[in-house]
């Protein structure tokens, strides 16, 4: 009895221990997702350091006899004793004993932190109170999760683990990271495992067999929702949100989501770099090409970063004629009829110039200057509205655009406005590209072919590489440097270039067109907006025509407008030529290509390349969770094999062959019961119609001979083990057989077997 | 003491008789005993291993199922010399044991054996007997010998008292304590004949006796071969363990008053073989064990009061109490480690 006693608790201290180190894992792995958004490693080992003194201050207690419930007592007072003793130095009476001052130091900490994650670019500069944030959050999970063990509950350090992975994935919009997932899912199965198996040999068996039978269930269900979580939780917010927008104006301040908000353009990067595009809205248009759709201008940038204009009076629930377009620009109408799927924003997106809405409602109201259409407050969040909106198309003329000249309206001087910190390289760099030109349009086509002449590439990825994401004035000289960034870089240069050359300009957001119809309705091509089709371009004041849009952003495939190319401003350089020039796109298109193919494959490749990742990341997000989920057919399959091999060498053959076939028996329903003599559990065998009786019977021999007889001295011969093999794959052929294919299938992938403490002894 | 020896050494050696032989044997007497009593097979089996593990039955029941037919079926069947004690209030310790005479011819005392002088002592009513009585016998169940005016006469072997007694709820009887019942290798219960066989019972009586009709199949000679051949039976230490499992687990059952004694994991283990041996086997088996439980066990343990009353009687809870020990102690399969 006593060797038993000390046996039992030297295997629950063992189980104990590898339950802690579970559990540490659990916790780690997912924190370490928090890596692309904290800078260095520093805090990932500081937070850790706490968690595992938590965990183990409980294990020891534990492991010297005390009561468990003492353990998570042990483990909260390490966590009190570690905060202050780091982040409330000297406070404490005696270092032991929290006095207000402590209270005081840490809220403060946490203050200064909330301040740091309010200011603080990605990655964040891992300063003291975001370490401290850290670590203490941290070790909390720790105290927490051990106590979920100790509470026979480790399902729910599933729920803790679940939430530190999808952090990451929340504030910085990633796509899913496999690799860590499928090591979050691995360690957390782990735990489960062995608290399963130490909870088991404290119990009767019937008991602990019917509680571990529901922790694979636990196990996977928790695990969907971590994929689903993982997955659906960045894809929920698609498009521009206005939060950030509205936060802004009207507190004055950056908004504060974690990482989301240091600056409102950064979410339209996020958005482009998401992997798994969504459709944000549909629509159907009368015009012969896909539409750029304009949700919202920035248009103050005196600041040092562009800000959407704070105009606020003489909004109007009607669309006022579009600024400064003359009556002779020549001009045809569109009618659009528009339907949002997933995009969430107070902004409408629509053609410029727009100049009826309809169906959209009560109370939006539209910026006469900028025709930006907003929703009123009671329903800002656009998702579902269906609405027709008639716009116009222009094609200004050649001359048209020449006579423009360099004269600009007074009242658009705030449209000139310009830091007055801006890096010497912005206004160099125009200067030196528009060298030769004497009009703001010849200006304008310059700067617009200086971007899109093959010296910049399009990339995602390079600003966040590089830290100067954001249309900042730092972050456009970093730009200048670099030449690769994205549409905000290209977008918030130009634009910024133009003002210091004296045009008139601002940043349109919204959505660039489509490049093929996805459907054809009653010959109508409709069109699909995706997400990743989230863009932003300058739009350029010229006298007499208005406001023009430009494409400086290369390799997105967009046909750029046909009076941007350098082809159509040398027409009107020659304007003394008779032939009257009518803007046709395709042959514009096609010089395009001509001057710069580059431009076009790479736009191609760009667009394949992100779809193709796209779908791996998905394939592989699936086949992680294929991988996860056949955790337990490879162990048993393992286990199997592992008995098989033992029949063959072992001296106990018959007794190796008899547990595979209880094992068997397990996974297909039958019941097997510890009480059972050799002969019984043959028994019920036998109640299954097609065994083969002979084989169950000689197996059942076989194995009373050799547990219960006199050993004869002699080890079973290679005779005796290919029939005692050849009988149990014949039973467990018939077994099988007889089985209905979902309890065949359900053997294979979530074996019984594995969930019940053997009573084998070796 | 010399011929004590002997014996153990002849014991050491091979048995006189193999399987086989002992098969033969015990159908012979299985027939005379399923002569007399009417389909009840197991009953007889349970009453030929007691009588080959060298232990003593108690046969419960009511009066007129046939308890002393089956006693007396089993002691004619082997020709060894068999007396029987009806047990009555009046019956004195001496009755039992014998009793110191004056020989005055030859000047001494001389000692006249009692009914327990026998290889088969058949003591019908036990319960109807004085306790007095009722341990004087006992005594000699267990010490094998009888000590009458300090002199010690040791008993014939085989030995083997067969006791019937009436349930105890019988009037003007005397139960029997428990420390007596553990003397008692099993206890069997008759049950009433089925239909058939009591319709059978009658047509066969009606002319005589089927008890006239028994000759002895097997002498003493082959009945101790038999008893040795048993011993001989291989017991592993797994099922050892699994019979040490099951007795703990009887004194460790809230629903049990009195587990069962280290003389019942004996009684338990030496039934087992000669029940193996029966079935043609040299070792025991976990299944011979779980056979065994209830008749050698089931009349040692004392159920709580709430136990019984929770039942219909007390052999009820007993049964169930032992069935669901049985089910819940694990059959020991042991593997050496190396693969």
């Amino acid at each position: 009895m006593t060797t038993r006693t000390r046996t039992d608790r030297r295997q629950r201290q063992r189980g104990s221990w590898m339950v802690s180190l579970a559990t540490l894992m659990t916790i780690g792995i997912p924190l370490a997702g928090l890596a692309p958004i904290i800078q260095g490693a520093d805090w990932w080992f500081a937070a850790m350091a706490m968690s595992t003194a938590c965990i183990a201050a409980s294990w020891v207690v534990r492991a010297s006899g005390l009561r468990p419930a003492l353990g998570v007592v042990a483990a909260f007072m390490v966590w009190v004793l570690a905060s202050q003793w780091f982040f409330a130095p000297g406070t404490a009476i005696a270092g032991i004993i929290p006095t207000p001052a402590t209270i005081d130091t840490l809220v403060a900490g946490f203050i200064d932190a909330g301040g740091q994650i309010q200011v603080q670019t990605i990655p964040a500069d891992p300063v003291a109170s975001l370490i401290q944030l850290i670590c203490m959050a941290c070790g909390l999970v720790a105290v927490v999760a051990d106590a979920a063990i100790i509470a026979r509950f480790p399902a729910f350090v599933g729920l803790l683990a679940l939430v530190l992975f999808a952090m990451p994935s929340a504030v910085q919009a990633r796509d899913v990271d496999v690799v860590r997932f499928i090591a979050t899912t691995a360690s957390f199965l782990l735990l489960l495992w062995i608290a399963a198996r130490v909870d088991g040999s404290t119990r009767s068996q019937h008991r602990s067999a019917s509680r571990a039978g529901r922790a694979p269930a636990t196990a996977l269900a928790l695990g969907a929702a971590a994929v689903a979580c993982a997955l659906i939780i960045p894809s929920a917010t698609p498009g521009l949100t206005a939060q950030a927008f509205a936060d802004s104006r009207n507190t004055g301040s950056l908004p504060s989501v974690y990482g989301a908000g240091i600056d409102p353009v950064i979410q339209l990067g996020r958005d482009l770099r998401r992997t798994t595009p969504i459709v944000s809205l549909r629509y159907s248009t009368t015009a012969d090409k896909p539409l750029y759709l304009k949700m919202v201008d920035l248009t103050d940038f005196s600041t040092g970063s562009w800000q959407p204009s704070e105009n606020s009076d003489g909004l109007f629930e009607q669309l006022s004629r579009p600024s400064g377009l003359a009556d002779d620009v020549e001009r045809s109408t569109v009618n659009t009829e528009v339907s949002i799927e997933g995009l969430r924003s107070e902004w409408l997106p629509l053609p410029y110039p727009a100049t009826t809405l309809s169906n959209a409602g009560q109370g939006w109201t539209a910026d006469p200057e900028t025709g930006v259409v907003t929703l009123p407050d009671s329903r800002n969040d656009s998702r579902g509205d269906d609405y027709s909106v008639e716009s116009l198309a222009l094609t200004p003329s050649a001359e048209q655009l020449a006579s423009a000249g360099t004269t600009v309206p007074t009242e658009l001087s705030p449209l000139l406005q310009l830091p007055p910190d801006l890096p010497a390289i912005v206004s160099d760099v125009a200067n030196n590209v528009t060298a030769g030109a004497t009009t703001n349009y010849d200006r304008a086509v310059a700067l617009q072919s200086y971007f899109t002449s093959g010296k910049f590439t399009y990339s995602v990825d390079t600003p966040v590489e590089e830290s100067f994401d954001g249309s900042n004035a730092e972050a456009l000289a970093a730009f200048l440097e670099v030449k690769s960034g994205y549409c905000v870089h290209f977008a918030a240069s130009m634009a910024t270039m133009a003002r210091v050359l004296g045009i008139p300009s601002r940043i349109a957001i919204g959505y660039f067109p489509s490049s093929a119809a996805s459907s054809y309705v009653d010959g109508e091509p409709q069109y699909e907006v995706l997400t990743d089709q989230l863009h932003s371009w300058p739009e350029l004041y010229f006298e007499g025509i208005g406001w023009l849009p430009f494409e400086p952003t290369p390799g997105l495939g967009i046909s750029v407008p046909a009076y941007s190319l350098p082809a159509f401003a040398e027409k009107s350089a020659q304007s003394e030529a008779p032939t009257p020039q009518t803007s046709e796109v395709t042959p514009t298109t096609q010089a395009k290509e001509k001057a710069d193919p580059t431009t076009q494959s790479n736009a191609g490749e760009t667009r394949s390349l992100a779809q193709a990742r796209g779908w791996l990341t998905a394939l592989a997000v699936a086949a992680g969770v294929c991988l996860a989920g056949l955790i337990p057919a490879f162990v048993r399959m393992w286990r199997r094999r592992r008995l098989m091999t033992s029949i063959e060498r072992s001296g106990n053959p018959a007794t190796r062959a008899w547990w595979e076939l209880q094992d068997f028996a397990r996974d297909f329903g039958i019941e097997v019961s510890g009480g059972d003599t050799p002969a019984m559990f043959a028994q019920r065998l036998l109640s299954l119609r097609r065994i083969p009786h002979a084989d169950v019977e000689s197996l059942r021999r076989a194995v009373e001979q050799e547990q219960f007889a006199e050993s004869r001295g002699a080890p079973a011969g290679a005779l005796e083990r290919a029939a005692i093999r050849a009988a149990l794959v014949s039973i467990e052929k018939a077994i099988s057989d007889e089985a209905e294919q979902s309890v065949r299938r359900r053997a294979r992938l979530l074996p019984a077997s594995l969930f019940v403490r053997s009573e084998r002894t070796s | 003491m010399p011929d004590s020896i002997t014996q153990s050494r002849s014991r050491a050696a091979a048995p006189d008789i193999d399987l086989d032989e002992f098969d033969r044997l015990s159908r012979a007497i299985m027939g005379n005993l399923e002569a007399v009593i009417n389909g009840k097979t197991d009953v007889a089996t349970l009453s030929l291993i007691v009588l080959l593990a060298e232990g003593h039955l108690l046969v419960e029941d009511v009066p007129g199922v046939g308890k002393t037919t089956l006693a007396k079926a089993l002691a004619r069947s082997v020709s060894a010399s068999v007396s029987r004690i009806q047990f009555t209030p009046d019956l004195l310790p001496s009755d039992v044991t014998g009793v110191s005479i004056f020989n005055q011819q030859a000047n001494r005392f001389e000692f006249k054996p009692g009914a327990v002088f026998a290889n088969i002592v058949i003591a019908d009513e036990i319960n109807r007997a004085s306790p007095k009585t009722q341990s004087a016998l006992l005594e000699c169940m267990e010490e094998r010998q009888v000590s009458v005016d300090g002199v010690t006469h040791l008993l014939e072997t085989p030995f083997s008292v067969v006791a019937t007694q009436n349930p105890i709820e019988m009037e003007g009887t005397f139960a029997l304590p428990e420390a007596q019942r553990d003397r008692f290798m099993a206890r069997i219960s008759m049950g009433y004949p089925d239909a058939e066989a009591e319709l059978a019972m009658l047509h066969n009586r009606e002319l005589q006796s089927p008890l006239d009709d028994i000759e002895a199949v097997v002498d003493r000679e082959e009945l101790q071969a038999m008893t040795r051949c048993a011993r001989e039976v291989f017991v592993s230490r797994a099922v050892e363990q699994y019979v040490v499992n099951i007795a703990q687990a009887t004194r460790r059952d809230p629903e049990v008053r009195l587990g069962v004694s280290p003389r019942a994991t004996l009684h338990l283990v030496r039934a087992a073989k000669v029940a193996a041996a029966l079935e043609g086997r040299d070792f025991v088996l976990p299944d011979d064990i779980d056979a065994l439980v209830i008749p050698v066990l089931g009349h040692r343990i004392v159920p709580t009061r709430k136990s019984v009353s929770d039942h219909r009687s007390g052999v009820d809870a007993i049964e169930e109490i032992l069935t669901r020990i049985v089910q819940a102690t694990p059959v020991p399969l042991v593997a050496a480690r190396s693969l």
